[in-house]
């Protein structure tokens, strides 16, 4: 099916949708209307009145709920395989879009960067590679649920993008550049952790933003040379959000900390222009820095 | 009164016994730096000694004064080493400039792995450098501000020099491989 009927198809189910709400909202007026001129015509007890009242809007609830559900599930689904996948396959050659499927979550743990919380999802896997350099991508969502007053309670630790860059044959050994805003870090495991040090570098605009602990010192200043350190302010100043890397088994891991899902369908802007240059420009930023990485 | 004076002395105290510490944590740092550029040199050395044995099987007639002699040794100051390190830096172009008339030399086998090596040591010495420059500026910045200053004299520790390297000699010694 072509991109243009994807968009006219997301359009018809959200004119449906509409319709259905329209109609779901005047059921429940009528609904309640006539439930409460029965029961003051037929002098009912207040008691029963209020038990069916809330049996009927307990129904409503639920239907409405699953229609929200549905259209959502429904345009995210058609958004996702057909839109998404289309503009990245026609603009970048050398990936695979699974919108399904993510990073596993043990990838991210074994960081030992980030305080992994009670809940992990993870969406939108992107394989593929940049300048030789293979690498996997996924949108990440880590969050404490917790219950408080019988009230459930999500606290985000972690939402943005997550990357996995393989350094193939490069030795490094493991350096950790975590951004000094982000206070959702394990820091418990590294400093419980004999083996990493803090370290300081040379350049203090970068030591001000960023905290850099490694195995071997020497390895930190081999790995953030001043043109990395460069790029890493660039790349830092380009999302203007809270930056995690991480040098772990010949591979880097970049998290960026920006609360937001960049392949998420907008409900408010269906245009094509829109969406295809939102999806190309955040593309295009990924493999800005990959084909700039130059370790 | 007698209490704030003892409190006074006591944060007195305290604070010199931390900027002390800090001193000597610096220095130790330096020290570790200055170990892994004597490291980082001395495999230089050894790889250059390779690439100039190399060179001269291929250069018979004019290796008497092809190359500066390089003399590493234990306890060189940092001037020393930079000294000796600039001297390495002009072998390895006089081999770049030899490997240009010696289109044999710059094909074999031998030849181009000592260049990868000597790629290798090269950016292990630029990263001990840094580490060293960069240790050594924290504590030549401690040295002069106050109240360091005078601790830094009653205990004998002085500014360090940094271990320089020219941006031209920088260039030398990329080999194209």
């Amino acid at each position: 099916m072509k991109n243009k009927d994807s968009y006219k198809e997301i359009e018809k189910i959200k004119n449906e949708y509409q319709k259905q709400r329209k109609s779901f909202i005047l059921l429940v007026i009528t609904l309640f209307t006539v439930i409460s001129i029965y029961a003051i015509i037929r002098n009912m007890n207040p008691d029963l009145v209020i038990v069916i009242l809330i049996i009927v809007f307990s129904c409503i609830a639920s239907y409405g709920f699953k229609l929200g559900l549905f259209y959502s599930v429904k345009t995210g689904l058609i958004y996702k395989e057909k839109i998404v996948n289309k503009v990245l396959k026609e603009n970048f050659k050398t990936i695979e879009y699974n919108p399904w499927e993510g990073i596993e979550k043990k990838e991210i743990d074994a960081t030992n960067m980030i305080n992994m919380g009670t809940n992990f999802h993870s969406r939108d896997l992107i394989k593929g590679n940049f300048n030789n350099y293979d690498f996997v991508f996924s949108e990440v969502w880590i969050y404490n649920k917790k219950m408080r007053e019988n009230i459930e309670e999500i606290e985000t630790l972690f939402k943005g993008q997550w990357f996995i860059i393989d350094l193939k044959d490069r030795k490094v050994s493991n350096v950790q550049i975590c951004d000094k805003i982000f206070f959702n870090t394990a820091m418990d495991s590294i400093f419980n952790s004999p083996n990493y040090n803090k370290v300081e570098l040379e350049d203090i605009e970068f030591n001000s933003k960023f905290n850099v602990y490694a195995q071997s010192t020497l390895d930190a200043f081999k790995v953030l040379t001043p043109d990395m350190m460069l790029k890493i302010k660039q790349l830092k100043s380009k999302f203007e959000c809270e930056l995690l890397l991480c040098f772990i088994d010949n591979k880097l891991h970049i998290g960026i900390n920006n609360h937001k899902d960049i392949f998420e369908f907008d409900d408010d802007k269906i245009e094509k222009k829109y969406i295809e240059e939102k999806i190309i420009n955040e593309m295009n930023n990924i493999k800005n820095f990959i084909e700039n990485l130059d370790i | 009164m007698e209490y704030i004076i003892l409190i006074i002395i006591l944060v007195v105290v305290i604070t010199i016994i931390s900027i002390i510490n800090n001193l000597n944590r610096n220095i130790v740092k330096i020290e570790e730096a200055a170990s892994s550029i004597d490291i980082a040199l001395q495999n230089r050395y050894d790889i250059l000694i390779k690439m100039m044995d190399t060179v001269k099987s291929y250069v018979k007639n004019e290796n008497s004064t092809l190359f500066e002699i390089v003399n590493l040794r234990k306890g060189m100051s940092t001037k020393e080493k930079t000294l000796e390190n600039e001297k390495m830096n002009h072998n390895i172009e006089k081999i770049n400039v030899v490997a240009e008339s010696y289109p044999e030399l710059k094909a074999s086998e031998n030849y181009k792995v000592l260049q990868e090596a000597i790629l290798e040591v090269e950016e292990e010495l630029q990263a001990a450098r840094r580490m060293y420059n960069s240790n050594v500026s924290i504590l030549n910045q401690m040295i002069v501000s106050f109240p360091c200053n005078i601790i830094a004299n009653m205990q004998g520790i002085h500014k360090r020099d940094f271990f320089e390297v020219e941006e031209s000699k920088k260039q030398d010694v990329k080999i194209e491989l």
